[in-house]
């Protein structure tokens, strides 16, 4: 989007900066309400209705929403479209299922994070659990956050017409960078809380408002259909042209998206904050509202775009190229900075989360050190900033690994937590080393189930060695993992139990995607099943020993 | 181009609108019987 014209570039240049200095002034007053640990990694259970509901489903979103979901109805149609159902029925198990439990499981039991949630359920005397839970969260979080700043560097870059892959990237990546650490280690939850709920809203109107405006202006739904139908007649059916095992691989894939909602520790932790359960209430209408016109929002933008901008070389810009093609300048400053927005609040989540991690579950919990309100809240804030530092310099340094790693990053922490979440809310005979299990099979499938997908469909994009290999690596990390839990006298036998079921199950995973070919199957289905059968299994044949929590 | 000479597939009626709508209607729903019984 290059050849701007200065007085568009000077419009959208001025919208951007007010709607940073928007976040600012936002972190700047959640900062004078927060004083202690509990506020900064929870916003001392203070959350509204509004800033707990918006806030849970806006870190959810990210970048994928305004880019990668606009993207697949530009690319497949309609059919395209199957994404919203699969994450609205995870919204649904999320606000109706999970929130109000959580919220009353994490009171009653003082827990700060979703670790804790799952360390204090289930006992954890030698911290196996809590550090295993941290490692996950901690890699996959830092991927994460490394390839939103990423995605805002081009954002950035791109709407204020500069080359992508030039210093406007630099530029954007260090700016949105250092504007969202800012407002997190300034305001801690209640700031990120906050600033979702002001981007959350912009994301929703801009994503409800622009395919709407553009519709009127290319004459209306049946101009959409009947353009759709040129390009494609199968851009209007549900199947888009596929069938049998593509089909349903595709379908389900997509409606399997939705797993992984009550395992994002960044969007359950909004649950544990809400104020009261009449607020979880409340919060249940409006963040299911907010799903349905953001997701069909983004569909129909994606859909508008094929027909009215056909020849978009990346279905992922489409939103860009509207706003700027449609509408008047500031009206496309603002688009630009929704687009912006979906990025950035999940960022802030993404960093409390992985800050939290490491300062409260590691080194208050884990490593004993006493808790004090007015250290655990300095000791948050300095980890934002070593986090948020970190991101940039991955983003800046190492974007094509980044781009390869965040595809593990949504089933990985789907498959390991989110299973582990329902369970932690029922009323079953899982204990602490069925959890164990349930973490390291959700983490191992994951790997090796895209791994085993990428090798099917494209053999040559790895070096076939490494896959002979695979299974060996596999034994290799566990015989270490178990060495070091019995040196440290760390170990259980339930845990080593643990262990050696997640190498059985993550090896099952491997043969069932290599021999049986099942390529079309989304990861995190298998994964998610997989881990389940782990935490039913172990803690069937594992009993927890008389006398230990 | 009138909207009668390309239709939606039945799937793709239900997959665009009639998931959405029911969806809503259930939420708002729920929300309605929560705040009659003064829980909203």
């Amino acid at each position: 989007m290059s050849g701007l014209e200065a007085s568009t570039v000077t419009t959208v240049g001025t919208v951007m900066v007010l709607y940073l200095g928007v976040l600012l002034f936002i972190g700047w007053r959640a900062s004078r309400q927060t004083h202690g640990g509990e506020d900064f990694h929870l916003a001392g259970r203070s959350l509204g209705p509004w800033a707990a509901g918006i806030s849970s489903t806006a870190s959810s979103e990210s970048g994928w929403v305004t880019l990668g979901a606009v993207g697949m109805t530009y690319t497949y149609g309609l059919s395209g479209l199957w994404f919203a159902p699969g994450c609205l029925l995870g919204y649904l198990v999320n606000i109706y299922f999970v929130a109000p439990r959580l919220r009353e499981l994490s009171a009653r039991n003082g827990s700060i994070t979703l670790t804790d949630v799952i360390c204090r359920r289930w006992g954890d005397p030698r911290n196996v659990l809590r550090l295993t839970a941290t490692t996950i969260i901690l890699l996959c979080m830092m991927i994460y956050v490394a390839s939103q700043m990423t995605a805002a560097g081009k954002a950035f870059s791109s709407s204020l017409g500069l080359d992508a892959d030039g210093p406007g990237y630099f530029y954007g990546v260090l700016i949105g960078a250092a504007v969202i650490t800012l407002v997190t280690v300034l305001g801690g939850f209640r700031a990120v809380a906050w600033t979702d709920l002001f981007q959350g809203l912009l994301v929703a109107v801009a994503l409800i408002a622009l395919p709407l405006w553009v519709i009127a202006r290319i004459g209306g739904f049946g101009a959409l259909f009947s353009g759709l139908a040129a390009i494609d007649p199968n851009f209007l059916t549900a199947t888009g042209g596929r069938a049998g095992p593509a089909m349903w691989g595709f379908v389900v894939g997509n409606l399997g998206i939705g797993l992984g909602y009550p395992g994002m520790p960044h969007v359950v932790t909004r649950y544990m904050a809400t104020r009261s359960d009449r607020d979880v209430q409340r919060l249940q209408i409006i963040a299911m509202m907010w799903g349905v016109v953001v997701f069909y929002g983004a569909g129909l933008v994606g859909l508008v775009g094929r027909v009215s901008l056909p020849e978009l070389a990346d279905g992922e810009r489409t939103l860009m190229a509207l706003a700027l093609q449609f509408t008047h300048p500031v009206i496309a400053g603002l688009l630009l900075a929704a687009v912006i927005s979906a990025v950035l609040s999940t960022v802030s989540s993404q960093l409390l989360v992985a800050a939290s991690a490491v300062s409260y579950d590691v080194v208050e919990q884990a490593f004993g050190k006493a808790r004090d309100d007015k250290r655990s809240l300095v000791l948050g804030r300095v980890t934002v900033v070593v986090v948020g530092v970190l991101g940039v310099l991955i983003a800046l340094r190492g974007e094509s690994m980044v781009f390869w790693f965040v595809l593990f990053a949504w089933s990985g922490l789907g498959a390991s937590f989110a299973p582990l979440t329902l369970l932690a809310l029922c009323d079953t005979w899982v204990n602490r080393y069925g959890a164990l299990a349930c973490m390291l099979t959700g983490a191992g499938v994951t790997v090796v189930w895209k791994l085993g997908i990428k090798v099917a469909t494209d053999p040559t994009s790895v070096n076939p060695l490494f896959f002979d290999r695979l299974w060996w690596m596999v034994i290799v990390v566990t015989a270490v993992i178990l060495l070091l839990g019995r040196v440290t006298e760390a170990f259980e036998v339930g845990h080593i139990a643990a262990v050696l079921a997640a190498t059985v199950l993550t090896l099952t995973g491997w043969f069932l995607v290599q021999r049986w070919g099942f390529h079309n199957l989304y990861e995190l289905v298998p994964a998610f099943a997989l881990a389940t059968a782990a935490a039913f299994g172990v803690s069937a044949l594992f009993r927890v020993e008389e006398g230990t929590p | 181009m009138a909207m009668d000479q390309h239709h939606l597939s039945l799937g793709g009626h239900l997959l665009l609108w009639v998931f959405p709508l029911v969806l809503t209607i259930l939420v708002v729903a729920d929300s309605v019987k929560d705040w009659r019984r003064g829980r909203l």
